[in-house]
């Protein structure tokens, strides 16, 4: 997910193409943090001493670690500190864009610290951001200053990661009155709060929804499509129910139901996510308690 | 193997379940996509199980399953919901029916509420 957010920032500031980006988040999934690579960058060892390394590792049934031990290049402490690092996303954001030369260590770290500008995140944020920990970058975007919002909406966003996909981009979360959504699914849920989640689209991008969830194959926004996506708000609007029966708040499901063309307003307000899916663009649309009408 | 229907308005849902069911070997004898004609198939087909979804347009999971055992007091049914509907599954296990398993599917836990039925 780190990846996806930095690569979509740096294509929409013009620094790496798409077809870079594909290139960068096709290599994320593929390669692993490379320990010598990580030694370089924090300087514990120099290029010459991790080539001599590499090339000891292609005679010898070693680990990288284990020969810089014995060659003294590394201590045990030191070793320690790089294994500790290898999840770190953002090195492994480094590795791919050095090693596919797209861009140089140190432009990446200076986009990096624009971002940090653009987006005004504090420096726990920004720590956030950069630990890769889904929880922590869902917990930086989703943010309304409602607890029962924010968990509704962050649950939506965890089981897209979950189900549909792991690089989902998240570009904004706005408070709106209406919305016009050209095609939507969507569920309602009446109890002891009302509650609406959807999945809005312009076009045929609902099928990056229903074709993970549903495990099928769809070209254009159809009955079938609407119905996948709605199956898979059920599924969210389940989970969140059965947390809400923990505090004993209990509420019911409607069916759920879909539709081209459709408006919703709200005097209360509601909140829209902006999502990239595959870089598809989707909206999340969640409500609470706020007397929502859709035609 | 057991003969089953299967109701739900979804036909994702639908879809999922079939993949799992006759994966296992199990025959799907038909298909409903409400409580109404549920019932109606039931009727029709007599099949050894029902899966039947929970929240559903004309006649929902409940009412349908006291109509079958109305007409059926053996009728195997197993409740498919989403999580979070505890209290509708009580209710149903009240009226009649034999297990219950909830959304997202677990393949598994499907099966295993077959086998217990056909035990």
């Amino acid at each position: 997910m780190f990846g996806t957010f930095f690569c979509n920032y740096l294509e929409r500031k013009g620094t790496i193409t798409a077809e870079q980006k594909n290139i960068i988040l096709n290599q994320l999934k593929k390669s692993a943090l490379k320990l010598g690579f990580l030694a370089i960058s924090e300087k514990m060892l120099t290029i010459v001493q991790a080539a001599e390394i590499n090339a000891l590792q292609a005679q010898q049934d070693k680990r990288f670690g284990e020969l810089a031990i014995e060659k003294g290049y590394l201590t045990e402490k030191q070793l320690e500190k790089l294994l500790a690092l290898q999840g770190d996303p953002y090195f492994h954001f480094l590795q791919v864009v050095t090693e596919e030369e797209i861009m140089t260590e140190e432009e990446v770290e200076s986009k990096f610290y624009e971002l940090r500008k653009d987006f005004g995140f504090s420096e726990k944020e920004f720590a956030d951001l950069r630990s890769g920990d889904v929880e922590k970058l869902i917990n930086i975007f989703i943010s309304t200053g409602s607890s029962n919002y924010d968990a509704y909406v962050s649950l939506a966003i965890r089981n897209l990661i979950r189900f549909i996909d792991k690089q989902i981009y998240i570009s904004g979360i706005t408070k709106t009155f209406e919305y016009e959504a050209k095609h939507l699914s969507y569920q309602r849920i009446t109890g002891e709060h009302e509650m609406f989640l959807g999945f809005a689209a312009d076009g045929e991008e609902l099928t990056a929804i229903a074709g993970p969830y549903a495990k099928d194959e769809f070209d254009t926004t159809d009955a079938d499509t609407y119905d996948a996506v709605c199956e898979f708000i059920n599924c969210i609007n389940g989970l969140f129910a059965s947390n809400l029966s923990v505090n004993n708040v209990y509420v019911d499901m409607l069916p759920p139901g879909f539709g081209t063309g459709k408006k919703i307003e709200s005097d209360n307000g509601f909140y829209v996510v902006t999502l990239y899916i595959r870089d598809k663009k989707v909206e999340l649309i969640a409500a609470i308690d706020s007397n929502l009408k859709i035609d | 193997m057991a003969k089953i229907l299967i109701v739900d308005d979804s036909r994702t849902s639908r879809k999922i379940l079939r993949g799992i069911l006759e994966g296992a070997g199990h025959q799907i004898v038909g298909e409903a996509m409400d409580g109404e004609e549920g019932v109606a198939k039931y009727a029709e087909l007599k099949p050894d199980i029902v899966t039947m979804d929970i929240t559903m347009p004309k006649l929902d999971g409940i009412a349908s399953i006291k109509k079958i055992i109305e007409t059926d007091s053996k009728a195997k049914v197993i409740m498919v919901t989403a999580a979070g509907q505890k209290e509708k599954v009580v209710e149903a296990i009240k009226i009649g029916a034999a297990e219950y398993i909830t959304k997202p599917y677990d393949g598994e836990k499907l099966l295993e509420a077959i086998n217990n039925i056909l035990k």
